[in-house]
């Protein structure tokens, strides 16, 4: 379920602001309109081939590469839950 | 006024074509999800598919209302909205006998509730014995297992040749193999092919030209990649290589084609009996929106040159799926280009299509002159909604018994089925998306975009009168 639009109770870290920029950039975006709350399906309008050009471009802008097969659908429910994924996909590699 | 002109319903030839014979009582079961069954697995684009509206798409099973005719039987996740039956009921649809779940998912399929509904799979049983007929909205092997389960024959090709017909895969080849026109493309089964067609796809990019990538068992015009830039090019080939050596399997399932500038798509669909017989059934203007389908527009603004060639497809695609096993509803997806070409097969579906639910509709309500559009609209609330109260608020945009124009709602379940379960408290805050379908019926095309416009306008009214303090 959607929040009112307010942003998440703690500030951006590193990470928080670097998947946002990068989800702005493929969106046209301002960063700002983006919070780690927000749902990718219901607030966001993505869909599976959203989710492939996002990794694109994450693995772009982070110089990471991403196996896909390791993320699961509640990966991609928040941008916050995608903040997790990749930061614990860092911590791995 | 109404213009009654024959019994709505599944057409004699489509039920003989199904099951062999004009009598046999058919049980429609909306198995909407089927594609995302079929792509289980399978090596397409490497991405991972959102659960999404997935509880709106399974309760597009309420379509199955407006098909089956008086003697059939449509299984529900769950019953309909007593106001919504009485409002079909007002406009003079007999009603199909209705089966539902004693407790649906609405996140699982309804194969799925059927099947773990004991009740509901013997009282299909019982329709077995009289003779009756599965008719899923497609067929996977969760179809075959209910069928099987409950002793119905289905009135269906075999899981494994509609998925195998499904396949984008399948339809460049057909087209290739019938001579028919297609955009430059190439179909990718392993990484070698996939490689060979990269190649080719850096030469159109460095052509100014645009590529689509697109998944074999991509999900009802989802699934397609357009890239303009080499290294995305390359990036979606390197994924593709990872996932193959973490597999230790080389197999993969994308077609990559040369994106063409498009005026118009189409859907048309035929029919193929089991003897092998193809029967051309109708072509309408699919509206879409960022490649996902929206709905039809009815009729399909094409010269009868280019209805001729529909047709000629039609009869070459049929005769090539019946030698391969397929038997039942055909859709195909096709488009007009900028330029004025026609592409009659972009891909084929083997399963039922949104436009075939509207055919029972078409003789009771479609009247020649008219022009109709079958839409969706989506609907944002923060708890549920009555048919009641939205034909309230819809007022005079529904249509009424005895009118000849206005909404006819052909599915109302998806408005509620993203609801968060339980009561909801009437301060909440939070909201969930709906999808409202209906089909425009107008004697214009304006009149047509008018009541379009003020559908929407009606429901945004409805969100917020939800998000008002005191309601």
């Amino acid at each position: 379920m959607t929040t009112d639009g307010m942003p998440s109770d703690t500030l951006p870290t590193d990470l928080d602001g670097a998947v946002i920029r990068s989800l702005a950039s493929m969106l046209g975006r301002d960063p700002e309109s983006i919070t780690t709350g927000m749902r990718f399906f219901e607030d966001l309008s993505f869909d599976s081939t959203g989710v492939l050009e996002l990794l694109m471009q994450l693995e772009t802008d982070l110089g990471v590469e991403f196996d896909e097969e390791t993320l699961e659908p509640a990966d991609f429910e928040t941008v916050g839950a995608l903040v997790a994924y990749v930061a614990k996909h860092q911590a791995a590699t | 006024m109404l213009v009654v002109s024959a019994p709505r319903g599944i057409p004699e030839r489509l039920r003989t074509a199904l099951t062999g014979s004009p009598g046999t009582p058919l049980i429609l079961l909306g198995s909407f999800e089927v594609e995302n069954r079929w792509a289980e697995g399978e090596p397409g684009l490497p991405t991972v598919a959102l659960a999404g509206s997935r509880a709106i798409v399974n309760r597009m099973d309420e379509f199955g209302l407006l098909l089956a005719g008086a003697g059939d039987h449509v299984v529900l996740k769950a019953p309909p909205d007593d106001g919504y039956l009485e409002y079909l009921s007002s406009l003079g649809l007999s009603l199909p006998r209705m089966l539902t779940v004693a407790d649906q998912d609405p996140q699982r399929v309804i194969t799925e509730d059927v099947l773990a509904d004991t009740d509901l799979t013997a009282a299909l049983a019982e329709l077995a014995a009289r003779n009756a007929q599965l008719w899923p909205h497609g067929v996977s092997d969760l179809e075959e297992r209910l069928a099987k389960r409950c002793g119905l024959p289905l009135a269906s090709a075999p899981a494994v040749i509609c998925k195998t017909v499904n396949s984008k895969i399948y339809s460049r080849l057909a087209a290739d193999a019938t001579g028919l026109p297609q955009p430059p493309g190439v179909v990718c089964r392993d990484l070698d092919e996939l490689a060979a067609a990269c190649d080719r796809a850096r030469q159109w990019l460095s052509a100014g030209r645009t590529v689509a990538l697109k998944d074999a068992y991509g999900v009802s015009g989802k699934g397609i990649l357009v890239i303009r830039e080499e290294r995305r090019l390359g990036q979606v080939q390197a994924m593709c290589a990872r996932r193959a050596r973490k597999r230790g399997n080389p197999r993969v399932g994308i077609v990559v084609e040369e994106w063409v500038p498009k005026q118009t798509d189409l859907n048309y669909q035929f029919t193929i009996d089991r003897d092998g017989a193809v029967h051309f059934d109708f072509v309408k203007e699919a509206l879409t929106a960022g490649g996902v389908h929206q709905g039809h527009r009815m009729p399909a603004r094409l010269t009868t040159g280019q209805v001729a060639e529909l047709r000629q497809a039609a009869a070459a695609l049929g005769s090539r799926l019946a030698a391969d096993g397929y038997f039942g509803v055909v859709g195909v997806d096709a488009l007009l280009t900028t330029a004025g070409l026609l592409y009659p097969v972009i891909e084929i579906n083997a399963r039922n299509n949104m436009s075939t639910y509207q055919e029972g509709l078409r003789q009771q309500f479609f009247a020649a002159g008219q022009t109709v559009l079958a839409k969706q609209f989506p609907v944002r609330l923060r708890r549920r909604v009555s048919f009641a109260e939205l034909r309230h608020r819809l007022g005079e945009v529904l249509l009424r018994p005895g009118a000849s124009y206005g909404l006819l709602v052909n599915n109302f379940a998806t408005v509620n089925a993203a609801a968060p379960p339980g009561e909801q408290d009437p301060g909440a805050r939070a909201t969930f998306e709906g999808r409202l379908y209906g089909i425009i019926i107008a004697g214009s095309a304006g009149q047509a975009s008018a009541i379009d416009r003020e559908t929407t306008t009606r429901l945004d009214e409805l969100t917020a009168a939800q998000e008002a303090p005191d309601e």
